[in-house]
This record gives C-alpha cells, structure tokens and sequence, in this order.
C-alpha cells in the first residue's frame, strides 16, 4: 500500500499495523452492525484547517420528512477551495480507498459521494438505512466542537426486527476529529439526534460505493 | 349546533366552496371552526381519552387514542354534511382518528402509507404552538411540498388528496412546548 497520501493526512496509530489489524478484526463484532468510531482519526493540524475551510463554505437549508439540516449545494468534489480539494483527494485516492475496504473487508470501486453538513439547534436525521444503488460503505468525519451528551446530535445506531429498527442501542456523541465508518446493509440503521443546544454539528458524509 | 354559526351563511359558504376549487391543491383552512360550548365537549372528551403509543422508528412516532368520544362524533355528523358541499359530491367518513404529536414525534414519507386517495379532513386542537417547533402536516405531490398546514387551535383543513399525493407530519423538536392535537379523518 502506498502511504504517502495517508502519511499526510492519518494519524500515526491508524497506521500501525498490529493495531489497525485489531481493528478489522473488531468491526464485524460491532453491535448493532458492523462499524468503525475512529477518534482522532486524521492529523490534528490538518483537520482543523479543513474545519476552517467548510465552515467558509455556503450552506443550502434542506427540509424533508426525514431531515433537517444545511448542506453544501454540491458534492465536495466541485468546491474550489484547495484545502477541501485536498481533503476530498485524499478520501478519492486509490490508497483511501484501499485502505477503507480492508478495513472494513468491502471491495469498493472508484465512485464517492461527500458532502458537508451542520446540524443547527432544532435540526436532525431520523431513521434510515442509507441503501440506495452501489452504496457499500457510509462514512462520517464529526468535526463538532463543545458537544456533551444532553445537547443532541449524537449518532444513534438501531438493532432491527422485522426490516425495521427497533431500538437504538448505541449512541455516539459528536467528537471532533472521529471518523465513522459502516457498512450499508437492510440493518445499517442510524439517525442523528435532534441538536437540542444552541451549538453546530459540523460533518462531511458520504458513500464509498462498489459494483 | 357544532360547528361555528358563521360556517352556516349560505353567502360565506359558497364563498369557501369556491375558494376550496380554485386552490392547488383543493384545500382550504377554517379558523375558529367549532362554536366555544361544542369545542369545550370535544376538548374535555379528548382530554380524558387513553392514548396508546405508536412507534416504528423509520415510519412513525405518536400517540393515538384508543376510542372516539361521542362528543366528537356528534360533530361529525355536521362536518359531513360541511364537507359534503364543499367538495360538491356524496362522502361517508371512512377513517376517522385521534392523535397527539409531542417532542420526538413525526411521520414519514413511506411506501408503508400509501393511502387511496380521498377528502381529508383536520381539526386541530393544538394549544398555543412555537412556531419553529415543527409539527405541520405536509402534503407533497412526487416529492415536491405542494401544501403545509401549520398547528393553529380550533382550525379545520379540508384537502382533496389525490392518487399522487401523500403526507407526512414533520418532526416536533424540542421547542415544543404542547403536543400537537389532530382529529383526522378522511371522507370518500
């Protein structure tokens, strides 16, 4: 695996052999589905200038039954900002990409879809399981500040009964610099918690697809 | 007499019939619809009601009660006859419910509600209402918002929903400070 790419932008213990192998290994145990929370995945230096630089960012208001939020008008890939282009280079790369799947043991191909997000006081994401045409691998980067768990927006993941979920069993509190990671199944079933606090749940998410 | 006395003017009525035609979607809204003694009996019937909780997480999220109070009915019996002239054809009330929509509550867009088409009705009962709590009834044609019916005390909808038409209830968020009171009920 090439590394140069990841050198830049992950930080050190992803790296780290042994470790990243006990973390595959963990993925497929995860309850309710398979998936990674990878705290302080990127290089603290780096991810902060892309937070500076979504935050620049114009954000178009999106309503529908299932959400409420601000999203960035296009996909990541047409914004002009170089230091977004280069984080959206990085999640592009043959070398992310491999190194995706084999954590998550899923064959990708090269399509990416990413978007940036903030969830402000009152805005959410109910219950869904993200399937649609060669999605196969859901990613989160949670670059929120100052969130506990009383102020919302954490992301909430459900068993399932009966192709539907049933009950929320794990709940992850926005913290910055965390990287999630799932595979899109009829049982991926997730939300984000309505933001109850006067604060932003800043993200970028997305799908890694496969054929 | 139910229904407020001013609904009754044969004038005002013709006036709200074609005011309902002409609107895309064929809807109109009544505001203090029921007279003060008829909205008391239904208030406290509805008020004395069990509800039981509806929850698929994906779908739905609200209370719905387990009777319809007499009160309500007997009201009903003017409403059709209402909604009857309005809508300028013969209707029965085919389902008629009563649900309360608090913090945490919603309905979505699924397959799981496509319903026939038919004259939907709404009274309101909502007590006074943060207006960016959320809680309005959506109507939505392939997708696209075409009609929002925000929580208004003591108001009457009437919306032709037709073949390609659904609905939602949005999401109630933390700034409620009430539950969101529907009667629903949708005549063919």
């Amino acid at each position: 695996m090439s590394k140069a790419i990841l050198d830049e932008w992950v930080s050190p213990k992803y790296l780290d052999y042994p470790a990243v192998r006990k973390l595959k290994r963990k993925y497929r145990q995860q309850r309710p589905f398979p998936h990674h929370a990878l705290p302080g995945f990127f290089r603290v230096d780096k991810i902060r200038k892309v937070r500076k630089a979504l935050l620049k960012q114009d954000f178009k208001r999106k309503e529908a039954d299932l959400f409420s939020f601000w999203q960035t008008p296009q996909d990541i890939r047409h914004v002009k900002n170089p230091t977004l282009r280069s984080f959206y280079r990085l999640f592009n790369s043959k070398e992310f990409k491999q190194y995706v799947g084999w954590l998550t043991s899923t064959k990708l191909s090269q399509k990416l879809d990413m978007s940036g997000f903030v969830y402000s006081d009152g805005d959410y994401l109910l219950p869904h399981d993200d399937r649609l045409e060669s999605r196969k691998v859901a990613f989160v980067v949670n670059i929120s500040h100052g969130f506990k768990k009383r102020d919302g927006g954490s992301l909430g993941m459900f068993t399932t009964r009966e192709s539907h979920p049933f009950r929320m069993t794990k709940q992850y509190v926005p913290q910055f610099n965390t990287l999630f990671l799932f595979t899109v199944t009829r049982k991926s079933f997730h939300q984000v918690n309505e933001v109850q606090a006067n604060k932003q749940r800043v993200s970028f998410a997305g799908w890694f697809h496969g054929n | 007499m139910g229904i407020n006395k001013a609904y009754m003017r044969t004038d005002l009525l013709h006036d709200v019939r074609k005011a309902f035609t002409i609107s895309n979607p064929q809807s109109i809204q009544l505001h203090a619809f029921l007279a003060d003694d008829a909205l008391k009996k239904v208030k406290t019937a509805v008020n004395k009601l069990s509800f039981t909780r509806n929850y698929v997480p994906d779908l739905h999220c609200y209370d719905e009660a387990k009777r319809i109070p007499k009160e309500l009915r007997s009201v009903f019996a003017e409403i059709t006859a209402l909604v009857q002239f309005i809508a300028k054809k013969k209707l029965k009330c085919k389902e008629l419910t009563i649900r309360k929509f608090g913090k945490k509550q919603y309905t979505v867009l699924h397959d799981a509600y496509k319903e026939k088409p038919g004259v939907d009705v709404m009274l309101d009962l909502t007590p006074a209402w943060h207006p960016a709590a959320g809680g309005a009834m959506v109507y939505t044609r392939k997708g696209s918002g075409v009609l929002t019916i925000a929580p208004a005390y003591n108001t009457f909808s009437i919306v032709q929903r037709t073949k390609s038409m659904m609905r939602f209830v949005k999401y109630v968020n933390h700034h409620a400070e009430n539950k969101r009171v529907l009667i629903l009920g949708t005549f063919r």
